[in-house]
């Protein structure tokens, strides 16, 4: 892990929206939370979305989280009905917000909301923050919970669908400005679990989960993905390699064995989308002990590039 | 229509006239900052509390900061503190200094060191402590709910009411038996009752607010000021229920979310929001802004605002540190704009001020606000001025390059006066004389009196014996003697029956050189000189005053007398001193002033009491309303170390007993080395601080005044000492109380009365085993003899060390008890012996040959 803290920091700062979650660079539009009344075969398993920032140690500055649309009920949410829907935003920092076991597991059971609640907001409908931006802080980076592994200081973002059956869209961005987004260098976002909406269009999104020495299997597990497309992973050893994917309101998945050459690499989970229309859905990665695997809103070290394993063979020519 | 060049002309002047406004509004405050590089423990600030004993502490995420007003000290974790990120703090009616954590621990500062009274098994950040009618301290959690200690913050109990489940406290505060909180949900009161927590009720009104900030309606209890997120402002009626009884919302605030609120003096409400700092004026109806801060940068994400024991306020911020905002001494009529390079003179009017500059006669208009507008007195155009003056019946008189003139109604005329020369006099300055009297001291012409009729009474100049042409001070006293100050001949005096002393010239004054002369409430002369100095004549005896060494005191161009003392101008600033303490208090540009270099003027008082000091682009005013206190500077033990190391802890119940002061202490006779350190907590002073110090029992005489705050004595004796500091803003004035502290370093055992008497009883009943196993007489004898004498000596030892201490008080360090005492302990041996030798008479028969 010690390895994977240098590599993000390291690696992060050359990419400028790494604070964006979900990220450009994942190709996905929206994160997604249903009320706690909408059916799950709309995506969401569990109506709760836990994400993590980690800042790294040398920055001093104040900290801000922020969130595009957290209301829901006008633009870029999903509406089932006049709109009903409430869904609270929480920031955590201090001891355990991030360690404890229960905050890094893909259900939200027994004390997913470890740490020191710093702040919390309930948004319902609500024009000021429709289609807007809401800031949470200023925080000190000190309030987020020191963490070795991650070289720094982790904060955790748990979103939840209290009420209603609407879906809210929401992006997040971990600020140096309290009213506009700039990223902080150094600084990377994290989850153990993406419940997000697919683009409309037919398209291909990507997860990005680090592979750390350890691993020597993954299980990729997708919910409701209506059967739209393929579930592909790439990696410096695996080209196309096919995942199991998901029906309508099914969870689905599919073990892949790691080579050497993939540890301490990033795999790209391509998720291809070969219908056009609303898709929203769950995804998580555990490794062999059935524990979550962190998949980054940049990937770590850059997306992978399959190597070609060339295998040729020079037979020399006898001259006769 | 009027010619390009007129509207061209017209224009300059507009752009001129904003110009001019744009320097005049200038901010009527001064900001200091403090952050990590002026050594602050962090930028984020939390929490703001000034103790009994006038520390500042600063509590940030990374430490506590304690500021003295002078140096910032940071205590961490391995001071004692349950966790280096402070959030909250609260000083008890006991002096006790509580701090709440981020993670929901407590500390506390006894006046010596810090103890953790909770650990953090809360989880939860601390917002608030507060203390009820019983002594008992309430720590009120972000989200877990509250700790309550008793009096000596023992016995914690925790409290988590089921109404603020789910809830996030913003802030609480314990009112007599109430306790008032805003949440992330509205605003809540409870009663405290039997040191349990009863829910009372919400205000209903207030059920979706944030309420984010919360502060006492001054002393009314049944009334609380409570903020929200969303920038509104309500006053709120508590009883049985929660009422808004009133909603103030100031378009500023709109959309703002506030974080803090502190209601000063004056109806004055300081509001800090997450964006910036405001100060309104509160009114039956709204709030009016006074000031508001976004233009400064440093002042953004405010987290508390602190009103400290003086009045100045301070601002904590997230990631930007600490600011004291404090009124400005003195404000600055800046004229530069106006194409000013030197300002020859000015005087207080009703409108506002006349300026005499290089480029013209500029009028200044001044409402409460400030100077409003500038304009230039077209009768001049911008031929210089060299003076402008406003008699006490608001006759104004005027000294141009071409010269005098007397205001007549709505403008100046000329006033027919020429010198020697034949030519109009230029007037350097004017002086209001005895009965009515006026005089003008011109440019190379001597002086002029004028008589009531306004006609020259009297002319002196060199050619008619008089000792200068240029005279630079002019001062009529109570006994209608005329002083007069010139550069070069000095200080000479006219009485009124013309009898003329010329004091430097006859060498009964030192100085050649006088700037200005003034006269105090008793009638003292005071001349203030350049190079030399100021001096007081009193009882027809000059005498030097040193006022502080820390300006270029020689140096004095401007001095006047006050009702509370005298002003004086140097070169690179400006000193009020008091000649009965002899205290004084300089003024340099931390205090406001613009650039020091400038204040080598002369000091023109102005309406209202008003001082007006001059510089090369403009004016320094300083007005009467904003009093100047004294440089108060009383040290404050802070701590004892071992030879710069470790710190000494004192018993708690000592510390306790001291009721907030720092303990006495007992010492072991090895912690004799000991470094003291002190403070002298002055948090409106920012100049240098002098001390002195002594111990009463080593040293007569207080060692040479020092800048550092520690001393360090080596090798004390055992005994009883009392540590002297004190501490002067001023190192040749020594008027300030000074700290008594006193300790103890005790005797080692070898030393103390138990051991002297287990040696003699040891001793006695060693021998009087050899006594009585001894057979023959004699041998007993000898046994008794000595016995005897080694006990007699043993007792002189004792007595020798228990006399010590006291005989330094009258035999001074001399061991002249030593020689005493050996002397008695001799003359002792020989009746001694002869009683032994009685004693045996009476019993036995001493042998024969026992002598």
């Amino acid at each position: 892990m010690r390895k994977l803290a240098a590599l993000i920091f390291l690696l992060v700062p050359m990419l400028a929206n790494a604070q964006r979650v979900p990220n450009e660079i994942e190709n996905l539009d929206y994160l997604i939370t249903y009320g706690a009344q909408a059916p799950l075969s709309l995506g969401d398993d569990d109506h709760v979305q836990i994400l993590f920032f980690s800042i790294p140690r040398s920055y001093k500055n104040p900290i801000y989280i922020r969130i595009y649309d957290p209301e829901t009920g006008g633009t870029h949410d999903e509406l089932h009905g006049p709109a009903n829907t409430q869904t609270r935003f929480s920031i955590y920092g201090g001891k355990e917000a991030f360690s404890n076991k229960d905050a890094q597991k893909v259900n939200p059971s027994g004390r997913f909301d470890s740490g020191n609640l710093l702040s919390s907001k309930v948004f319902g409908s609500d024009s000021k923050t429709d289609a807007n931006w809401y800031s949470f802080g200023p925080f000190n980076p000190l309030q987020g919970e020191e963490s070795a592994e991650m070289d720094g200081y982790v904060f955790k973002v748990i979103i939840e669908g209290l009420q209603g059956d609407d879906g809210n869209q929401y992006r997040c961005f971990l600020s140096e400005l309290p009213n506009s987004n700039r990223a902080i260098e150094g600084a990377n976002a994290f989850a153990y679990e993406y419940t997000f909406k697919l683009p409309k269009a037919k398209g291909i999104s990507h997860i990005y989960p680090f592979i750390d020495k350890s691993v020597v299997s993954i299980t990729q597990n997708n919910f409701d993905f209506d059967s739209d497309g393929n579930l592909l992973i790439y990696s410096v050893a695996k080209n196309r390699h096919l995942g199991q994917v998901s029906g309508d309101d099914a969870w689905a998945k599919s073990k892949h064995v790691m080579v050497d050459a993939e540890k301490n690499t990033t795999l790209d989970i391509q998720i291809q989308k070969n219908k056009e229309g609303e898709n929203a859905m769950s995804l998580f990665i555990t490794n062999q002990y059935d524990e979550a695997i962190p998949f980054f809103a940049i990937p770590i070290g850059g997306p992978p590039k399959y190597k070609y394993d060339l295998k040729l063979t020079i037979k020399p020519t006898v001259k006769k | 229509m009027p010619s390009r060049a007129a509207r061209r002309q017209v224009f300059i002047s507009l752009a001129l006239s904003f110009i001019s406004f744009l320097s005049f509004a200038q901010s009527d405050v001064r900001v200091r900052s403090f952050a990590e590089e002026e050594g602050l423990a962090q930028n984020f600030v939390y929490d703001i509390r000034q103790d009994h004993r006038g520390f500042l502490w600063i509590c940030t995420g990374a430490g506590v900061s304690r500021y003295d007003g002078h140096e910032l000290k940071n205590f961490y974790q391995s001071d004692g503190l349950a966790d280096n990120f402070i959030t909250t703090s609260y000083l008890t009616r006991d002096q006790r200094l509580v701090l709440g954590h981020y993670q929901g621990s407590i500390s506390f500062f006894n006046g010596v060191y810090f103890q953790k009274a909770f650990g953090d098994s809360l989880n939860s950040e601390m917002v608030s402590i507060d203390e009820d009618a019983q002594g008992n301290v309430w720590c009120f959690s972000k989200s877990k709910g509250m700790v309550m200690f008793d009096k000596g913050m023992s016995h914690p109990q925790i409290y988590f009411p089921g109404e603020l489940r789910g809830k996030i406290v913003y802030q609480a505060k314990v009112v007599g038996s109430k306790v008032w909180m805003g949440t992330s949900e509205g605003f809540y009161l409870f009663e405290i009752n039997d040191s349990k927590l009863l829910f009372v009720n919400a205000a209903e009104e207030l059920a979706i607010a944030e309420i984010t900030a919360i502060e006492n309606q001054s002393a009314d209890s049944t009334r609380c000021w409570a903020a929200s997120a969303d920038g509104q402002i309500y006053l709120l009626k508590l009883g049985n229920s929660v009422q808004v009884e009133r909603t103030y919302a100031s378009p500023i605030l709109s959309g703002k979310r506030i974080s803090s609120l502190l209601l000063a003096a004056n109806q004055q409400l300081w509001v800090g929001s997450t964006q910036s700092l405001y100060q309104f004026a509160i009114t039956a109806t709204q709030l009016q802004l006074r000031q508001d801060f976004e233009q400064r940068p440093n002042l953004q994400s405010i987290s508390k605002v602190y009103q400290d024991n003086s009045g100045a306020t301070w601002v904590g911020t997230l990631g930007k540190g600490i600011h004291k905002i404090e009124p400005n001494h003195f404000s600055y009529l800046d004229v530069a704009s106006w194409g000013v390079t030197r300002v020859n003179g000015a005087t207080q009017t009703a409108f506002g001020y006349w300026l005499a500059t290089d480029v013209g006669l500029l009028k200044l208009y001044i409402d409460s606000t400030g100077i409003q507008k500038v304009e230039r007195e077209s009768q001049f155009g911008k031929q210089e001025v060299l003076t402008v003056f406003a008699t006490e019946d608001q006759s104004y008189w005027l000294g141009a390059t071409n010269g005098i003139y007397q205001w007549k109604q709505k403008s100046f005329s000329p006033v027919k006066l020429t010198g020697d020369d034949g030519l109009p006099v230029r007037a350097r300055f004017f002086k209001e004389g005895a009965r009515g009297t006026f005089w003008i001291s011109s440019i190379g012409n001597g002086v002029f009196q004028l008589d009531q009729d306004g006609k020259v009474s009297q002319h002196f100049s060199t050619q008619t014996g008089f000792m200068h042409n240029d005279i630079f001070a002019i001062h009529s006293d109570k006994q209608e003697r005329v002083w007069f100050g010139s550069q070069g001949a000095g200080l000479a005096s006219v009485d009124k029956n013309g009898t003329w002393k010329l004091y430097s010239q006859q060498s009964l004054f030192p100085s050649r050189d006088v700037n200005d002369i003034t006269e105090d409430q008793n009638g003292v002369i005071w001349i203030a000189t350049d190079g030399q100095g100021l001096f007081r004549y009193e009882k027809d005896t000059f005498q030097h005053v040193i006022v502080s060494s820390t300006q270029q005191a020689g140096y004095i161009k401007g001095v006047l007398s006050l009702d509370e003392g005298l002003w004086l101008s140097y070169r690179n600033g400006i000193t009020f001193f008091h000649p009965k303490t002899t205290k004084s208090r300089a003024f340099t540009s931390a205090d406001g002033l613009t650039n020091s270099e400038t204040y080598a003027s002369a000091i023109i008082r102005g309406a209202n009491r008003n001082l007006l000091f001059l510089n090369e682009t403009g004016v320094t005013l300083f007005q009467d309303s904003k009093k100047v206190e004294d440089v108060s500077l009383i040290p404050q033990l802070t701590a004892i170390r071992l030879f710069f190391n470790k710190s000494i802890h004192a018993d708690p119940s000592q510390i306790q007993s001291a009721k907030g002061a720092f303990p006495s202490v007992e010492l072991e006779f090895d912690q004799n080395h000991l470094t003291f350190d002190f403070a002298a907590v002055n948090l409106s002073y920012t100049g240098t601080v002098f001390y002195r110090y002594r111990v009463k029992e080593i040293e007569n005489e207080w060692a040479p005044p020092i800048t550092q705050n520690s001393i360090t004595y080596t090798s004390l004796n055992p005994g009883s000492y009392t540590l002297l500091v004190q501490s002067s803003n001023d190192p040749e004035n020594w008027s300030d109380p000074v700290l008594e502290y006193s300790f103890t370093i005790r005797k080692p055992y070898w030393q103390q009365a138990w051991f002297y008497l287990v040696q003699v009883v040891s001793i006695c009943i060693l021998f009087s085993i050899t006594y009585f196993v001894s057979r023959s007489d004699r041998t007993r004898l000898s046994v008794l003899r000595i016995m005897v004498f080694v006990c007699l000596f043993i007792v002189f030892e004792f007595l020798q060390n228990w006399i010590e201490p006291f005989t330094s008080s009258f035999l001074g360090q001399a061991p002249v008890y030593r020689m005493v005492l050996n002397l008695i302990l001799a003359l002792l041996l020989l009746p001694v012996e002869r009683l032994i030798r009685i004693f045996f008479t009476g019993h036995k028969q001493v042998p024969q040959d026992w002598d």
